[in-house]
């Protein structure tokens, strides 16, 4: 069971030091932002193009970048929103996490047989986020999945805490649901 | 403080979770090729030369030979354009003079666009251009100002895309063509028009700019979503 978001532990996002120009920005954040945009659900094939784009406007509102705060939060955001208007764009060819997910390269995979599964239950989690509205999506993925800090979430997404955590509170309902949509699916509950 | 319940997750939800927190990895080779394309649309001013692949050291060249020639341009035009010194006698002395925009070390546009600018008093600057007669030089906006400016057009055409004001939308962008014409974000631009056109029920005009913007920008990441919302 998760702890209570008060009591949820909160690692910093980076211990490295901050950034101090946008080639190190792009270091640093390259895999977190490709990964972030995977699992707000831009198709595997898109990553490289939405990737460039959110590093576009990393470059052009890098004056914006509080260096006393972390990137990944304020990378999140921009990755937010780049990510919506992908998705609004690409409307008429709505993207959609498809059996792709299973084929992406997962971290630290211990043995084919382990590694499959683990892909599998990746799969049906990312199918079921594509479900849940973006605007919730993003900070379920930021504070359940990159254990972000609410405060720094909401920063980024330029909303208050307490609707940060409305939203997620919504997530998580819609997300269980799904999940347990998908297990009966598969005959597993 | 959040004071609403939170939704907990069971056990075999949660489960799940632990898996998804996995990240994913880029395959080999995509940070590299991002970053080429970043070196690309950006110039390579932006990122250091250490990190840049050697393919694009070659367009670093490219950069610094088009920006000493823009230079050499600009200087050569100002000075054939500056007026005799007893033409204006309200000329202040300095406005002539020129500087050099030191650019940051890091996050600097391509200098394609004239480095060196006039300088001009507060009142010379806001005078009209065309009431100078053509006797002193404005002051070129900043790239990174002007592309501020572009962007904020930009931003409240999205805003009236996303709550589906295609009219006042499309004004929007009209703004920015007239301002813009040959702006840093002419392509996004087009590509918002094709889709305020074509949801307005202009699907002919959306087309054709599509078309247009196929064979302006036919390496752009927007080219796929265009042609699909053209279609």
């Amino acid at each position: 069971m998760l702890a209570q978001p008060h009591d949820k532990p909160k690692p910093s996002a980076s211990v490295t030091a901050p950034p101090a120009n946008f080639d190190e920005a792009y270091t640093q954040g390259f895999a977190y932002v490709w990964s972030t945009l995977r699992r707000m659900g831009v198709r595997e094939a898109s990553l490289p193009d939405v990737t460039h784009d959110v590093f576009i406007v990393v470059f052009r509102r890098w004056n914006d970048f509080d260096s006393a705060r972390p990137l990944r939060p304020w990378l999140f955001g921009i990755a937010y929103r780049v990510a919506s208007d992908h998705f609004a764009l690409a409307h008429q060819r709505r993207e959609r996490l498809d059996a792709d997910v299973a084929t992406d390269h997962v971290a630290h995979e211990p043995s084919p047989e382990r590694a499959l599964e683990s892909a599998q239950r990746r799969a049906m989690v990312h199918e079921a986020l594509q479900e849940i509205p973006m605007e919730q999506r993003a900070v379920l993925i930021a504070f359940d999945l990159e254990e972000q800090p609410m405060n720094e979430i909401a920063l980024a997404m330029e909303v208050p805490v307490k609707t940060g955590y409305s939203r997620l509170r919504l997530a998580r309902e819609a997300l269980v649901g799904a999940l347990d949509r998908a297990l009966r699916r598969r005959g597993e509950r | 403080m959040n004071e609403e319940p939170m939704v907990e997750y069971p056990a075999h939800i949660e489960a799940l979770m632990s898996d998804a927190r996995e990240m994913f990895e880029p395959p080999a080779g995509a940070q590299e090729a991002v970053r080429l394309r970043l070196a690309k649309t950006l110039g390579p001013a932006m990122i250091s030369q250490a990190a840049v692949p050697a393919a694009t050291q070659g367009l670093s060249a490219l950069w610094a030979t088009l920006a000493a020639l823009t230079v050499g341009v600009v200087i050569a035009w100002v000075a054939l354009r500056r007026p005799a010194p007893t033409a204006h006698p309200a000329t202040s002395p300095v406005a002539s003079a020129q500087v050099s925009v030191p650019a940051p070390a890091v996050l600097s546009r391509p200098v394609v666009t004239p480095v060196v600018v006039p300088v001009v008093s507060p009142v010379q600057a806001i005078v009209p251009v065309n009431s100078q007669a053509n006797t002193v030089a404005t002051v070129a906006p900043r790239p990174l100002d002007t592309l501020a400016a572009e962007q904020a057009i930009l931003d409240r055409a999205r805003a009236s895309v996303r709550r589906s004001e295609w009219d006042t939308a499309l004004s929007a962008l009209q703004l920015h063509a007239r301002r813009f014409a040959r702006g840093q974000l002419v392509a996004e631009r087009e590509a918002m028009r094709v889709r305020a056109l074509m949801a307005s029920g202009r699907r002919e005009e959306g087309q054709r700019v599509a078309r247009s913007f196929v064979s302006r920008f036919a390496a752009h990441p927007l080219r796929s979503a265009v042609e699909a919302m053209a279609q």
